[in-house]
């Protein structure tokens, strides 16, 4: 029973992944870049929801309203004035300087944080579960973030499939140069595309804090290896082969935690690597945005 | 139509021969260093040619392959632990070095296949989980030391013949660096790398076969990165721990160097090998705001100064050390060039 | 009046210049075709013109304006509109949505979803379709519509009938006049020397980049046309129709 217990926490794990790899998901179906800061912006949406509650008393939920925003906008800037400098220059441009930023970020934190772990704290429903059976329960935190992954996750594609903006953000995926002689402005498309994708990895990076207990400053070199990992499990350029990349992923990762405190990672890695090997579009993936 | 002549194609020979003698001489020199100079510097150095060898690897890859790591970490790691494991056996730390290098090569190959079901940069951050893979992996066995990091059970005594192996050991991994990315840019296969590239599907169409360039050069700048790794691993007669050695630092230390220095020529990585060697040396202290002193120093370069200082300086006074280039000229204009050569790329 | 004029347009790709020293002009409501073997410089013109390639030297200017510095997406907000070659729609998004996106400049005219679908039935039933499951034939329909969805004032279209059978090309060519009717400029490139002849009010012959025949079709005779095309003399008119029958 412990196995399903297992798989159970691994699927709910799953959820929190798949948020976390959305955005970079989108970023680079739009964009086509890759954003090796990916995990170091989620730790220091993570940070800025520390700072929020330090100074303002609020819970973590609540910061979750300024910092996730607060993301949002600071993503279109950067998109705007850092990387479509980058994209115009070719391909290795945007990768040196989103690692740049990956290198900035945490050793910054470390420096202004130390090492200690900052506390994110969940609140009242770090403790309570729902009872399934005798051998069954599951966190109620790991459930609502599930379900915020669900729910965000079609949140997006309905944007996708419905907005002019969404329209415009697929069209880019397919081709960015037509997109732009149809007099669509690219750059703003693009600067919408990193907000969300901003937004969402902000969302995923405090949820990851309040489920990890707290932040420290060099998480995000882990967490980005699993929302990539997720993407290639899942496929490229599918929304929900991302939310089963993310579930295969948790699954692996919590079941080779049952076995041994030591390999999670390591399993989770090994998998990976067995998607690439034996089926490198993962397991939902086609070419386009949808 | 009018007839049409062979264009005539210069390989700057002389200069090439120049440069190569030069060369010789010049490593011979520092291969007498240690007779004549204080240990002081010579240990110095041994840091400044393993930072080269890593900088001219990781050019290789990206500056020649167009192929961006972030993952060569896995090498350095794999490089210094695989002296362990041969001088654990009984070899001397320094022939340890060579073998664990010639594994890593062995290892790079198949490594190679997974690693290219990726591109871009989802083939970067493929590299970095290849390399975190490789650490989980090295800190399960005990005999490395799980995830304490260990010393080199046998090594030279005498401080001073240690330290004199330990400086021929990382002149010797220089040169394999510096002659690979030399010999490989200058042969065929130079060629066929360049264009790929430049446009990876034109070259196919050419006739080229990507796959298996970018494979030798993947497995190439491996080597190279693994010797540097036993150097510094012999250096530090042990490694501290393996989150270090295996750490993605080592990935912004060459990204760094080589932009600074100048993404796709063979200088570029000398030289930006010595301007942080240079920082290292005088701001280390600063602890981790050097660290993202370099990481904004590396977004400004890659912004404003694309080229990297020996780019610049090439773009524009057409100077090159070790050309690799080629240049087609009209026959009829032959005549007219003497021996100023123009510019390579 | 003059919509569009070209002057001394020079441009290419690296070192390579593909077009050199180019002068033209388009009045409103004239079709201009440009003619010339593969490789003569007419797609680069009009991707100059469209804004996707920046020239070396020389000007456009545009209903009196000088937009040489104004990117492709400013250009189309201005009324300039490019069906590129190739059709290159949008795959992922349906055949609506490919027009929804070419609306985006938002501009005021005679064309909507509605009068779009009018005048091309056969988009207008195709319109809940996904783009990548169309021929050839009902691609280009899409693509232009979709191009006339931004209302241009200047109508560029490249290469409109390659690779399409004859059928097809004869529906998209008598959609034609109606888009003509509106007073819109339309600078057209086509290998089919004959619709050429038979829909421009003028004609320009590229060769290997540079300029070298122009006039109306009525006073340049087929000889002088296939010359220019060729750059000497052609063996016979007659097989060029059969290469593109055989497609």
């Amino acid at each position: 029973m412990t196995w399903i217990n297992s798989i159970m926490q691994g699927v709910l794990l799953g959820g929190l992944f798949a948020m976390s790899a959305v955005g970079l998901s989108l970023a680079f179906g739009v964009l086509r870049v890759v954003n090796l800061a990916h995990g170091d912006l989620m730790t220091l949406a993570a940070y800025l929801s520390y700072i929020t509650m330090k100074y303002s008393g609020m819970s973590t939920w609540y910061s979750l309203l300024i910092v996730v925003p607060g993301m949002a906008i600071l993503g279109y800037i950067v998109q705007r004035v850092l990387l479509q400098k980058a994209l115009k220059m070719g391909e290795l441009a945007p990768l040196m300087v989103t690692f740049g930023i990956a290198i900035i970020i945490p050793n910054s934190l470390m420096q202004i944080f130390s090492s200690n772990v900052q506390q994110l704290p969940v609140g009242a429903l770090a403790t309570s579960s729902i009872q399934l059976n005798n051998q069954i329960s599951l966190g109620t935190f790991p459930i609502l973030t599930l379900l915020m992954s669900v729910v965000l996750i079609a949140a997006i594609q309905q944007y996708l499939a419905r907005t002019k903006m969404g329209r415009y953000m697929r069209a880019a995926a397919d081709d960015s140069e037509v997109l732009r002689l149809m007099g669509v402005d690219h750059r703003k498309v693009y600067g919408y595309a990193m907000g969300i994708a901003f937004a969402t990895l902000a969302l995923a990076g405090i949820l990851f804090g309040m489920r990890q207990g707290g932040v420290s400053p060099f998480d995000g070199q882990i967490t980005v290896l699993f929302a990539f990992e997720t993407v290639i499990i899942g496929g490229l350029g599918s929304l929900w082969g991302t939310l089963l990349g993310g579930i295969v992923l948790g699954v692996a990762q919590t079941i080779a935690g049952q076995i041994s405190p030591e390999i999670p990672l390591l399993v989770g890695n090994l998998v990976f690597l067995a998607v690439l090997a034996f089926r490198p579009n993962g397991l939902m993936g086609k070419q386009a945005l949808k | 139509m009018s007839n049409v002549t062979l264009p005539h194609v210069e390989r700057f020979r002389r200069k090439a021969a120049i440069g190569a003698t030069f060369a010789v001489i010049l490593f011979s020199l520092l291969a007498l260093a240690p007779f004549a100079l204080d240990q002081s510097i010579t240990t110095d150095w041994v840091k400044l040619f393993y930072l080269i060898s890593l900088a001219s690897m990781w050019n290789l890859l990206a500056g020649y392959a167009g192929m961006v790591s972030v993952g060569q970490q896995a090498f350095i790691g794999l490089g210094a632990y695989g002296v362990f494991v041969f001088n654990d056996m009984g070899y001397s730390a320094y022939l340890s070095g060579l073998m664990a290098s010639l594994v890593v090569a062995v290892i790079a190959f198949p490594l190679s296949f997974l690693a290219f079901r990726l591109r871009g940069g989802y083939f970067a951050i493929g590299t970095w989980v290849i390399a975190e893979t490789i650490r989980l992996i090295v800190i399960r066995f005990s005999s490395l030391g799980y995830g304490k990091g260990r010393n080199i059970s046998n090594y030279t005594a005498d401080p001073t013949l240690r330290n004199n192996y330990t400086y021929w050991m990382a002149l010797a991994v220089l040169v394999f660096a510096l002659a690979a990315s030399f010999t490989l840019l200058r042969t065929r296969m130079g060629l066929a790398l360049q264009s790929i590239r430049d446009n990876e599907v034109a070259a196919t169409s050419v006739g080229v076969n990507v796959n298996r360039v970018k494979r030798i050069v993947y497995v190439l700048a491996a080597t190279g990165t693994a010797g540097a790794g036993a150097v510094i691993c012999v250096q530090g007669i042990g490694i501290a721990s393996p989150g270090e050695i295996f750490g993605v630092s080592y990935s912004a230390f060459m990204i760094f160097m080589v932009l600074i220095g100048g993404l796709g020529t063979i200088e570029g990585p000398v030289i930006g090998a010595l301007v942080y060697f240079m920082m290292d040396k005088y701001f280390s202290q600063q602890g981790l705001w050097y660290l993202v002193a370099l990481g904004l120093m590396a977004i400004f370069v890659t912004l404003f100064f694309p080229k990297g200082i020996w780019g610049e300086i090439n773009a524009r006074w057409k100077v090159s050390l070790f050309p690799v280039g080629y240049q087609v000229f009209d026959r009829k204009d032959v005549k007219k060039l003497g021996s100023k050569s123009n510019k390579e790329e | 009046m003059t919509l569009f004029n070209a002057s001394k347009l020079t441009a290419g790709y690296g070192d390579l210049k593909a077009i050199s020293e180019i002068n033209l002009t388009v009045s409103q409501g004239e079709l201009l075709a440009l003619v010339g073997a593969n490789g003569a410089g007419k797609t680069t013109f009009l991707k100059t013109t469209a804004g996707s390639i920046s020239p070396m030297s020389g000007s456009i200017f545009y209903k009196g304006d000088d937009i040489i510095g104004l990117p492709d997406f400013k250009r189309t907000q201005l009324g300039i509109s490019l069906v590129p070659e190739g059709r290159r729609l949008f795959q992922s998004l349906s055949v609506e949505e490919n027009l929804l996106v070419g609306a985006a400049p938002n501009r005021k005219g005679p064309w909507n979803l509605k009068s779009v679908y009018d005048l091309l039935p056969l988009v207008a039933n195709l319109k809940g379709r996904n783009s990548a499951r169309l021929s050839g034939g009902e691609q280009q329909a899409v693509a232009i519509g979709r191009a006339l969805m931004s209302n241009p004032d200047l109508l560029l279209l490249d290469e409109v009938s390659l690779g399409l059978a004859p059928i097809v090309v004869d529906q998209i060519y008598s959609a034609l006049p109606d888009i003509r009717k509106q007073g819109l400029g339309i600078i057209l490139v086509e290998q089919d020397l004959k619709r050429t002849i038979g829909v421009a009010d003028r004609i320009a012959c590229f060769l290997e980049g540079h300029l070298i025949l122009e006039g109306k079709p009525a006073d340049l005779t087929h000889q002088q046309i296939t010359d220019a095309y060729f750059g000497h003399s052609i063996s016979s008119f007659s097989e060029n129709q059969e290469d593109m029958e055989a497609h």
